[in-house]
């Protein structure tokens, strides 16, 4: 039988769950190596509850998957491959709940799923013109009017499609 | 949380894996701090290499150009392609690449002198077209393949001498002295010491360009890569140009089948610069590398040249061993008409050179594997290519259908078969490896003895019924 850890959210809902799943944070990880065999709490703060609970979903499904490969070898082989289906299904969900798993995976160092997230944001961005993905994603244009037409002047060929 | 709530390494990361296809589009332009991020050097790099890398140098790198079309219209601005040209350039792009990447490359070998100034005019990374620029020139010059694809190119277009002598030094210089802007490529602190033998190579004659223009004639003719002559060509030259430039340098050219290196002993050191390696990425070894290399190749002593001139040198290829006859005679009569065999000068070579080389080279005969019973005589090893990290021990010569290529890379080797052999011994012996081979992975081994045991086991598949190779 698996060890378990209970994983104590921000808001103090706590799971439990296997060590291989909380493994798959490398953060987790080298936080229980560090503190010895025996831990069995460990509180993630700076995490609330639903979005804690979602990324535990994320690991338990992915908990036998072989090692993440780290670096440019890493990002090159998540560029040739298309999203899976169940990580399709997985992130389909609001965008704040979208951008929080994105925050807690790159804090807690779950390099999978941070490249997936990225990977969904990214795809959600490509095709779209400027106007457009400031309304997708609420972003405020802070360019004064001379400093728009100077991008625009500089970056015509880009703009220009 | 929104997207801007996110810390600036995520959003770097969601640049990088959307790559140019957001880089170049609308994402910079919708605020100040996603306009800043864009501007990172490690991203432009990143993508641009990673997108050439995958498409551009691919069976598919024209597609690069059909993936964003911002980029590609930047890309016809800076080459001054007008409309016409550039629709006729869209339409091949999806319908025929081969042809739009012909098209693009004379465009490119008419504007590349004005290009490079425009380079050597930014000196400082301090816009985002910099980043396009320096990356596309530096695609286009590492895709130029040299001297000879260029002289191609601009004789098509009845371009004279100056016009073509002007990219080959720009090109040259650029392919050899700036290794450190080539983050893909083979590095060498060697190959600087090899700076002024370049530079002279740029400055070639015109009695030299008009040989090379003569030898496209030859191949145009007999339909035979371009590239094929002008590589051996450029290895004469480049003993010629030692030699001229060092007084106390022996140069000479060192042959064996599959490889051609360029000798030049100075100052009591033996170089080996071997020139069927990428030209942007000359190989330059020691006397000590080749002789392990050769060791490791198996080379026989008599597969070794030395001193031979352009005529010998042909026919120690694949090429010229797979051509039919009469066009081998067709060669050798252009070559006598043209004056084409030039003779290397001072080809005294060092004689304990050879005798170290040559003399220590012991054919490992595959007989000590005990295959003999189970080989027919017709079909003992026959040839070896060779590159440098890579030996290939052809077995079996006969139809393309029944070679055997062992393809050994350090460690390991693959046992390649039938129709890819051919594909794969062209990309070896002439320059410009495509990036089409497709390698069967299906068997690897642990060190070079083991592959004589796979041999072994394959040609125990042998059916001399069928005169063909039963796979297990």
């Amino acid at each position: 039988m698996s060890r378990k850890v209970r994983l104590t959210s921000a808001d103090n809902v706590t799971y439990e769950v296997d060590i291989e799943v909380a493994e798959k944070s490398m953060l987790l990880k080298n936080m229980m190596e560090d503190i010895g065999d025996d831990v069995t709490d460990v509180p993630v703060p700076n995490v609330q509850a639903n979005v804690l609970k979602k990324v535990i979903e994320y690991c338990e499904h992915h908990k036998n998957d072989p090692a993440y490969v780290s670096s440019d070898e890493g990002i090159a082989r998540a560029k040739a491959t298309e999203i899976s289906q169940w990580d399709q299904k997985f992130l389909q969900v609001d965008q704040e709940m979208l951008f929080e798993i994105i925050l807690t995976a790159n804090y807690l160092d779950i390099r999978p799923l941070l490249e997936v997230g990225c990977r969904t944001v990214a795809n959600m961005i490509k095709n779209k013109s400027p106007e457009e993905i400031r309304k997708t994603f609420n972003i405020e244009n802070d360019f004064t009017p001379e400093e728009e037409a100077q991008i625009r002047r500089e970056h015509e060929w880009a703009q220009d499609r | 949380m929104s997207l801007l709530g996110l810390p600036n390494e995520v959003l770097l990361q969601i640049y990088e894996y959307g790559g140019l296809e957001i880089l170049a589009s609308g994402l910079p332009f919708t605020c100040k701090r996603l306009h800043a991020l864009s501007f990172d050097d490690q991203l432009w790099q990143g993508s641009l290499t990673e997108m050439f890398h995958q498409c551009y140098f691919s069976a598919e790198r024209i597609s690069v150009l059909g993936v964003i079309p911002g980029y590609r219209k930047w890309f016809y601005q800076q080459l001054k392609i007008n409309a016409r040209v550039a629709r006729a350039l869209d339409t091949l792009v999806y319908e025929a690449p081969e042809e739009a990447e012909a098209v693009v490359l004379q465009v490119v070998a008419h504007r590349l002198p004005a290009l490079v100034q425009l380079e050597a005019a930014i000196k400082e990374p301090k816009t985002l077209a910099h980043y396009h620029w320096a990356s596309w020139l530096h695609s286009v010059v590492c895709r130029l393949e040299g001297v000879y694809r260029l002289l191609e190119l601009s004789t098509e277009n009845d371009c004279g001498n100056a016009v073509v002598k002007e990219p080959i030094k720009h090109v040259e210089t650029l392919l050899f002295l700036r290794g450190g802007a080539r983050p893909y490529e083979f590095q060498n602190a060697m190959t600087s010491n090899w700076s002024p033998v370049i530079k002279g190579i740029a400055e070639l004659p015109d009695q030299i360009l008009a040989v090379m223009s003569e030898i496209r004639k030859i191949s145009s003719t007999l339909g035979i890569r371009n590239d094929y002559f002008a590589t051996l060509l450029k290895c004469t030259l480049f003993a010629h140009i030692a030699y001229d430039i060092w007084d106390d340098v022996d140069a000479t050219l060192f042959t064996f089948p599959g490889v051609t290196y360029v000798c030049v002993r100075r100052e009591q050191e033996w170089l080996f610069v071997d020139f069927q390696a990428p030209p942007q990425s000359p190989k330059v070894r020691t006397l000590q590398e080749v002789r392990d290399l050769m060791a490791y190749a198996r080379v026989s002593e008599q597969d070794v040249q030395v001193g031979v001139s352009f005529r010998d040198l042909m026919a120690t290829t694949y090429v010229w061993h797979t051509m039919p006859s009469e066009n081998r005679q067709s060669i050798l009569d252009l070559i006598e008409h043209a004056a084409l065999d030039v003779p290397v000068r001072k080809l005294q070579m060092h004689p304990g050179l050879y005798e170290a080389v040559a003399k220590r080279i012991i054919l490992k005969n595959i007989d000590d594997v005990h295959l003999t019973p189970q080989m027919p005589a017709s079909r003992r090893p026959t040839g070896l290519v060779f590159r440098p990290g890579m030996v290939c021990q052809i077995v079996g010569m006969g139809s393309s259908e029944s070679v055997v290529v062992l393809e050994s890379n350090n460690d390991s080797c693959t046992v390649l078969r039938g129709s890819q052999v051919r594909t794969v011994l062209s990309s070896m012996l002439v320059p410009g490896y495509d990036g089409k081979i497709k390698r069967d992975r299906g068997l690897v081994v642990p060190d070079i003895d083991a592959d004589l045991t796979i041999l072994g086991e394959y040609f125990l598949n042998y059916d001399p019924q069928h005169q063909a190779f039963n796979p297990a």
